[in-house]
């Protein structure tokens, strides 16, 4: 299996990516605002290959910003891998919304996505939409959605080695935003 | 002797109680829907006139409301080809030999004497839009809880009704739950007092006998401040050719350090539409738990929702959806945090077999001033066969950043090295097949009444026969 690893802006993306026989593609980006909205489309209509989205979303201010990722298997054996990281702050708002949609005779599909949100303000608001449509049965899918603030343990040992509040938080979202 | 309708076998494996009584009722509309058929059945039934207005703006508001564009296909409901209403027997029966022959045999099929019999605290029975037969027993009457049909409590406590009929799902909330405010006939209605515990769950069976009935009942619960009440209903329903339509509402209060477990079976035959609104308000340091189990029915639209109003108040529900072929269950559930400290759990089971459909569709909101809320939910999805249908539309909305929300949902297939091993040991794919999904529900049926827990197991082999292949 050949890997490409694009690491880009998410402007530059594409918002069709299909997945190609024998080629495992990484799409990673690191996006601090700018953007409305974001649609990307990652389409499996040949069997054998792999992709993987991975991407951190930091929003502050008044950010409003639409991520959408929609994944279609028409045909099976392959593997889709979503993950989104992201960070708001101040009154910044965040409207995710991730499909996976495996269609009939898609068997051995392997799709997965993650969304991850770390809420620093009681300002912001955070919707997330994960969902599956699944017409095959020899298949793996599922997806996961957590939202929340630091870890009082994690922000407590660093303080306790004599970080500031401030610096133990920025150190705290720079691990969160790490993959 | 009454003439029975032999028993039907079904083109699954033969629906146990797909039978039914030649229809005999005291009262019966025609079809169809209008304003005179609303006034028609508040008359009959002897209410308010504030009952009666009430009645008459619902029906208003679903004419207005359009159907909705989610969820099942609702396409081929037809409202004017309904009976919206129809009474069985003059009035409500005390006793067992009071009931009329074939009711009785009806509820002898179902089980209900041998119930009755066992430790049960008391059974109102529905027979078609009417409470029936129903024994109180003297214990809960003692302890001052009010357990009766939702017509007889409208008219010992009309300022309960009045207070808190509609308080929790207004007729505008949905087209359906307009079209229940309007023409609701028969329920539950049950009031514990305060510091009241109710150990033995209270029951209710419901039935749709004639062609084409609408079920509308109407069921309201209060629990008061530091009670517990476990609520179960359970509902059959004979086969019919042409559809029948199921929209019942059920509002539950739960008051502060009080708690309530609703607990459902719906195997309701697959002609049926199922589309229900359930809803509780559960205030502070009270917990509302919806067991909710869907084996039957052509579609069930129903989410089981609690709106978390005072501080530390917890919602949980436990969901069993079972889609086989020609069904779609379409279910889930609405957590809505209003209050801080408040938590959610949701765990949802769906097994889909043949060309099913099931659907996990659910809400978790959690408001700006729901500081320090927690929320987890978890689907699990079993696709049986290669034409089995799954979907998961989960919808997360976080407004503050003290609360805590996780969501997991994940599909699969039979295990095969399970179904390898337990092969190995003797059995065959079938056998081994509905041992698996057994324990794949085993969560759930675990926190059932004993006699609802054989019941779904015993149903869900049933399903299960011709699986394979």
């Amino acid at each position: 299996m050949k890997t490409e690893i694009i690491k880009t802006t998410l402007n530059k993306i594409p918002s069709k990516i299909f997945l190609k026989k024998d080629v495992k593609k990484v799409y990673f980006f690191e996006h601090t605002g700018g953007l409305k909205t974001k649609t990307i489309e990652i389409i499996a209509k040949e069997r054998g290959g792999e992709v993987e989205l991975k991407g951190s979303v930091s929003l502050k201010n008044t950010d409003d910003f639409n991520l959408k990722t929609l994944t279609t298997h028409f045909v099976g054996n392959n593997k889709v891998r979503i993950h989104i990281k992201a960070v708001l702050d101040d009154q910044a708002k965040l409207n995710y919304e991730g499909l996976i949609n495996i269609e009939k005779g898609a068997d051995f599909s392997d799709s997965f996505l993650q969304q991850d949100n770390l809420l620093l303000n009681d300002g912001v608001v955070c919707n997330s939409s994960p969902q599956l449509q699944i017409k095959a049965n020899e298949v793996k899918a599922s997806h996961g959605v957590t939202m929340g603030s630091f870890d009082q343990n994690q922000l407590f040992y660093l303080k306790s080695r004599a970080l500031s509040e401030k610096m133990a938080k920025k150190l705290l979202v720079q691990g969160f935003l790490l993959f | 002797m009454k003439n029975k309708v032999p028993l039907k076998q079904n083109t699954k494996s033969g629906y146990q109680y797909g039978f039914s009584d030649p229809e005999k009722y005291e009262v019966k509309f025609e079809k169809g829907l209008n304003e005179g058929v609303v006034k028609r059945i508040s008359k009959l039934k002897g209410e308010p006139d504030w009952m009666l207005k009430i009645r008459l703006e619902a029906y208003k508001v679903f004419l207005g409301k359009k159907m909705p564009n989610w969820g099942g296909d609702l396409s081929k409901i037809d409202f004017n080809n309904i009976h919206y209403y129809l009474k069985p027997t003059p009035k409500e029966q005390k006793s067992w030999e009071d009931v009329p022959d074939d009711i009785k045999n009806t509820f002898n099929r179902l089980g209900i004497p041998e119930a009755e019999k066992e430790y049960l605290a008391g059974v109102k029975t529905q027979y078609d839009s009417e409470i029936v037969y129903g024994s109180v027993k003297k214990e809960l009457e003692d302890k001052g809880v009010l357990f009766m049909g939702t017509d007889e409590g409208l008219k010992k406590y009309p300022e309960i009704f009045r207070q808190y009929f509609g308080s929790v799902i207004p007729a505008a909330d949905n087209k359906f739950s307009a079209l229940n405010t309007a023409v609701w006939s028969g329920g539950s209605f049950v009031y514990v007092p305060k510091g009241v515990k109710v150990d033995l769950p209270l029951q209710a069976y419901f039935r749709i006998n004639a062609k084409n009935i609408g079920q509308f009942e109407r069921t309201l619960i209060i629990a008061d401040e530091g009670s517990f009440v476990n609520y179960v209903e359970g509902c059959t329903a004979p086969i019919y050719t042409s559809d029948s339509l199921h929209s019942a509402v059920v509002e539950i209060i739960v008051k502060k350090d009080a708690r309530v477990r609703y607990t459902t079976i719906q195997n309701w035959s697959n002609n049926v539409y199922n589309l229900v609104t359930k809803r509780a308000f559960a205030y502070e340091n009270s917990v509302m738990e919806w067991v909710d189990g869907n084996i039957g029915s052509k579609l069930t639209m129903k989410y089981p929702s609690v709106y978390l109003l005072g501080e530390g108040a917890r919602g949980e529900v436990l969901s069993l959806a079972y889609a086989n072929s020609s069904q779609h269950q379409d279910t889930g559930t609405k957590m809505i945090h209003l209050a801080p400290n408040t938590s959610s759990n949701v765990i949802s089971k769906s097994i889909s077999q043949g060309t099913g459909r099931s659907s996990y569709r659910g809400i978790v909101h959690i408001a700006k001033n729901a500081k320090n809320s927690k929320s987890n939910v978890e689907c699990d999805a079993l696709l049986i066969n290669k034409n089995s249908r799954t979907d998961t539309y989960p919808f997360i909305k976080v407004n503050n950043s003290s609360s805590r929300v996780g969501h997991e949902a994940s599909v699969s297939k039979v295990n095969e090295e399970q179904l390898f091993y337990l092969m190995s040991r003797g059995l065959n794919e079938e056998q081994a097949k509905a041992l698996i999904v057994s324990g794949f529900i085993e969560p759930i049926v675990k926190l059932l009444p004993m006699e609802y827990a054989v019941e779904l197991n015993r149903l869900i082999e049933l399903e299960m026969e011709g699986s394979v292949g």
